[in-house]
C-alpha cells in the first residue's frame, strides 16, 4: 500500500485518438470547399476569377445569397425550413414597385413590410396550427406564385428610372455588412440565438426550460420574411423590373449556401453563423466560375443539384433523424 | 496534426492559384484571325475578290439564345457560327432563363468573362436601362433580338448609348392583324390565344394588331393563356379552351418560347375530335409546319424568312462594331418583313430551303458583303436592301 494516495496508477491504456475523424471533416469541409472552388476556377480560367470586373459580378451574385442566408441560419438552426422565400421576394418586389409608383422612398417599406407580413403568416400557420414548416411554406410558395401573377396582371412593373441609380456597390456592401454583423451578434451572443440552436438540438428539453417556445419558433419566419422583402427591393433596383419570375432561384441558392457553409440540415448546436459567409461565397464563386468556363445554364443546374446532395450527405446529422420540424 | 494537414493544403492551393494567375488565358489563342491580306472588297454589288481575307482582331460575342432543341435553333446557331468564322471571331451560346433577373445576371457574368459583344432577348423594356449602364461601364457592345423598345423614355436612353448597336424588328402589329384577317376570311370569329406574358413587347404588339382586327371584323378573343414554359402547358391550355368553348373556331399561337407547343395544340384538338371545327393559326413558323398543315388543323402561319434571321442580322451589326468597322456611327433599327404560308405546298417550298440543320442563309462571299471590313460601301440603307432581298420562297 502506497503512502501517497494522491498517486494513482492505472493500467488503462491510453486510447488512441484518430488523427482525423468524420466530425472533424464536417467542421473543415466548408472552408476546404470554398478554397477548392476558388482555386479550381482561378487555375482553370487562367486567372480570370480575381479581376476587378469579375469580383463585382461575384459580389452581385453573392449579395442575394449571403443576405438570404442570414435569415435562413435562424430557421435551419431550429431544424425548420422556408420554401417560400423566393416567392416572398417576388411578391415583395412587386409591392416595392407599387410603392415606388407613389413615391420612390416608399419602395423599401412596401417591400420589407410585405415580406414581414408573409413571413409572419408562415410562422403563424406553422406555430398556431402545428403544420410542419415544410408543408406550410411549400403551400405558401404556390399561393404566392399565383398571387403575384394576378397582382402583376400577367405582366411586369417597373419603378421610376431614377431609382435604378440606387443600385450602387456602396449601398450593397453597406447593407451587407450591417445585416451580416447584426445577424452575427444576435445569433452568437444573444439568448435568442442560443435558444434557436437549443430547439434544433432537442425541442422537448427546450420546451421544458420555460422559454416562450411558440414565440421562439415564430420569430425566424418573420426575420426571413423581412430579409426576403429587402431582397425584393434590391432586385427591383437591380433589374428595373418586378416580374413573376423574380426570386425563382433564391430558395435553392440560399439553402445550398447554408448547407455548404456547414449548417446541418437538422439544425442544432453545431449550427455556426460563419456558414453565411463561407457558404454564400462558395455558391457565388461556383456560379461565377461555371459561367467563366462557359458551362451552360442547364448544366449549372445539374452541378448545383449534385453539390446540394453532397452538402446534405456530409452535413446531415444521422443521430438526429428528424430532419425538418 | 490536423492543423499541419490543413496548413499544407492551404499552402498548396495558394501556390496553385498563383500559378493560375500567371498562366495565359487559353481563350486568347482560341480564335485565329484571317491570314494577312492586302485588299478589301470595296463594292456591295461586286461578288469578286472571293479569296480576299482581311486581317481582323479576334473577338467574342455571346448570346442568350440556345443552339439546340429545334431545327430552327440549330440552323440559326450554325449560321451564326459561320458568320463568326468568316468575320474572324467566336460566338458563344449561353441559353438563359427568360426572366429579368436571369438576363441581368447573364449580362453581368458575360461582361466578367471578357466578351466583346452581347446579343439577347430582353424580357421587358424595363431591364434595358440597367443593361445599358452595365455595358457602358464595361465598354461592351450590345444589340437586342426579336424585340423592339416600346417605352419612349427607355428607348431614348438606350439609343443614346454609344455601345448599343441597334436591333432588327418585324411589324408585329401588322402581322397580328393580318393573321386575324386571314382567319376572318375563313369565316372564323371566336379565337383563343396563346401568347407571351404581358409586358413582352413582341406579344403586346401582336395583340394590338389582333385587337384592331377584332374591332374591325367583329371577332372575339374568348380566352388566353400566357407565358407557357413547356409543351404540356400548351396541351393543358388547349384542352381548357376546348372544354370551355364549344363554339371555338381557332386557337391562335401568337407567341411562345415553349418547344413543341404547336404540335401539342394540334394533338389536343385532334384528341378532342374537333379537327374539323377548330383550327390553329401561328406567328413564327413551327419546325413541323409541313406535317401540321397536312393534318388540316393548321390553316395559316406568318413568320420571318427564317425564325433566327432576326438575331443573325443583329449579330452582323454587333460583329461589324466589335471588329472596329461599324456599319453606321450610331445605332439603327432594321425591319424584316414577315410573310404568310397558308398551304402544305407553300410550307413544303419553305421547308425545301430550311428543312435540314445544314441550311445556310448566305455563302461565305455573301457574308463578306455583310462585313464592312470587306464591303466598305455597306451602310444602313444597303444593309436594309440585303434584308429585303432575302426570301427563301421566291
Amino acid at each position: 500500500m502506497t503512502a501517497d494516495t494522491n498517486v494513482i496508477s492505472t493500467d488503462v491504456k491510453e486510447s488512441k485518438k484518430p488523427v482525423f475523424s468524420i466530425p472533424d471533416f464536417r467542421k473543415i469541409f466548408p472552408v476546404l470547399g470554398l478554397i477548392a472552388v476558388i482555386a479550381f476556377f482561378q487555375i482553370y480560367t487562367g486567372g480570370k476569377v480575381f479581376t476587378v470586373r469579375n469580383l463585382k459580378a461575384v459580389i452581385n451574385e453573392g449579395f442575394f445569397i449571403m443576405i438570404g442566408s442570414v435569415g435562413y441560419v435562424f430557421l435551419l438552426s431550429q431544424g425548420s425550413m422556408d420554401f417560400s422565400i423566393g416567392a416572398n421576394m417576388c411578391v415583395s418586389c412587386a409591392a416595392a414597385a407599387m410603392g415606388s409608383a407613389i413615391s420612390p422612398v416608399l419602395a423599401i417599406p412596401f417591400g420589407v413590410g410585405t415580406g414581414i407580413i408573409i413571413g409572419a403568416l408562415n410562422g403563424f400557420i406553422h406555430v398556431k396550427f402545428k403544420i410542419g414548416a415544410l408543408i406550410a411554406t411549400l403551400a405558401m410558395q404556390f399561393i404566392l406564385n399565383g398571387f403575384v401573377v394576378i397582382l402583376l396582371d400577367g405582366g411586369t412593373l417597373q419603378p421610376p428610372l431614377n431609382m435604378l441609380k440606387w443600385n450602387t456597390m456602396t449601398l450593397k456592401i453597406t447593407t451587407f455588412l450591417v445585416i451580416v454583423i447584426v445577424g452575427y451578434i444576435v445569433f452568437e451572443y444573444t439568448p435568442y440565438g442560443k435558444r434557436c440552436r437549443a430547439i434544433g438540438s432537442c425541442e422537448e428539453v427546450t420546451k421544458q426550460t420555460g422559454v416562450n417556445y411558440p414565440l421562439m419558433k415564430f420569430i425566424p419566419f418573420v426575420i426571413m420574411g423581412a430579409i426576403a422583402g429587402l431582397l425584393g427591393f434590391f432586385s427591383l433596383i437591380r433589374t428595373g423590373t418586378a416580374s413573376s419570375h423574380t426570386g425563382s432561384e433564391l430558395m435553392m441558392n440560399v439553402l445550398n449556401a447554408a448547407l455548404l457553409g456547414g449548417i446541418p440540415i437538422s439544425g442544432g448546436a453545431t449550427s455556426k453563423y460563419r456558414a453565411v459567409v463561407i457558404g454564400g461565397l462558395t455558391m457565388a464563386f461556383l456560379t461565377n466560375g461555371m459561367t467563366l468556363m462557359g458551362v451552360g445554364n442547364y448544366d449549372k443546374q445539374l452541378i448545383r443539384g449534385i453539390v446540394f446532395l453532397l452538402a446534405i450527405a456530409i452535413s446531415f446529422d444521422r443521430k438526429n433523424m428528424t430532419v425538418i420540424k | 496534426m490536423k492543423k499541419k494537414v490543413l496548413a499544407t493544403l492551404l499552402a498548396a492551393v495558394l501556390a496553385l492559384s498563383l500559378a493560375g494567375c500567371n498562366s495565359s488565358s487559353a481563350n486568347d489563342s482560341k480564335v485565329q484571325s484571317g491570314t494577312k491580306e492586302s485588299e478589301t472588297n470595296g463594292s456591295a454589288d461586286a461578288p469578286g475578290d472571293t479569296d480576299a481575307v482581311v486581317e481582323t482582331k479576334p473577338f467574342k460575342v455571346t448570346t442568350s439564345m440556345g443552339d439546340s432543341g429545334t431545327t430552327a435553333a440549330v440552323i440559326g446557331a450554325n449560321n451564326l457560327r459561320k458568320l463568326a468564322e468568316v468575320a474572324g471571331g467566336e460566338i458563344i451560346f449561353e441559353p438563359t432563363t427568360f426572366s429579368p433577373d436571369a438576363i441581368v445576371a447573364f449580362v453581368e457574368n458575360q461582361i466578367a468573362a471578357g466578351v466583346d459583344g452581347i446579343i439577347f432577348i430582353p424580357p421587358a423594356d424595363s431591364v434595358l436601362p440597367t443593361i445599358t449602364t452595365l455595358c457602358e461601364e464595361a465598354g461592351v457592345y450590345w444589340g437586342i433580338i426579336f424585340r423592339s423598345i416600346l417605352d419612349d423614355e427607355i428607348r431614348e436612353m438606350v439609343e443614346a448609348s454609344p455601345y448599343y448597336v441597334g436591333n432588327c424588328y418585324e411589324n408585329e402589329v401588322e402581322t397580328g392583324y393580318r393573321v386575324m384577317s386571314n382567319l376572318n376570311d375563313m369565316g372564323m370569329k371566336k379565337v383563343a390565344i396563346i401568347s407571351t406574358v404581358k409586358g413582352d413587347t413582341t406579344g403586346d404588339q401582336r395583340e394590338e394588331g389582333i385587337a384592331r382586327a377584332c374591332e374591325e371584323f367583329g371577332m372575339e378573343v374568348v380566352a388566353e393563356a400566357r407565358g407557357l414554359a413547356q409543351a404540356s402547358d400548351a396541351t393543358s391550355a388547349a384542352e381548357s379552351f376546348l372544354s370551355a368553348y364549344n363554339d371555338l373556331d381557332c386557337i391562335f399561337v401568337v407567341g411562345t418560347t415553349a418547344t413543341g407547343a404547336h404540335e401539342a395544340v394540334v394533338k389536343a384538338i385532334q384528341d378532342a375530335g374537333r379537327s374539323d371545327t377548330v383550327k390553329m393559326a401561328t406567328i413564327d413558323f413551327p419546325d413541323t409546319m409541313d406535317a401540321l398543315f397536312e393534318t388540316g388543323v393548321l390553316v395559316t402561319s406568318s413568320g420571318l424568312p427564317h425564325l433566327f434571321y432576326d438575331p443573325y442580322m443583329t449579330a452582323v451589326k454587333v460583329f461589324n462594331t466589335v471588329m472596329g468597322t461599324p456599319i453606321e456611327d450610331t445605332c439603327f433599327s432594321s425591319s424584316i418583313t414577315m410573310f404568310d404560308i397558308s398551304s402544305q405546298e407553300q410550307a413544303g417550298a419553305w421547308l425545301k430551303t430550311f428543312g435540314s440543320d445544314d441550311a445556310l442563309y448566305y455563302t461565305d462571299e455573301e457574308i463578306r458583303q455583310l462585313l464592312k471590313a470587306y464591303n466598305t460601301d455597306l451602310d444602313a440603307e444597303a444593309f436594309q436592301a440585303i434584308i429585303d432581298n432575302f426570301n427563301p420562297v421566291k
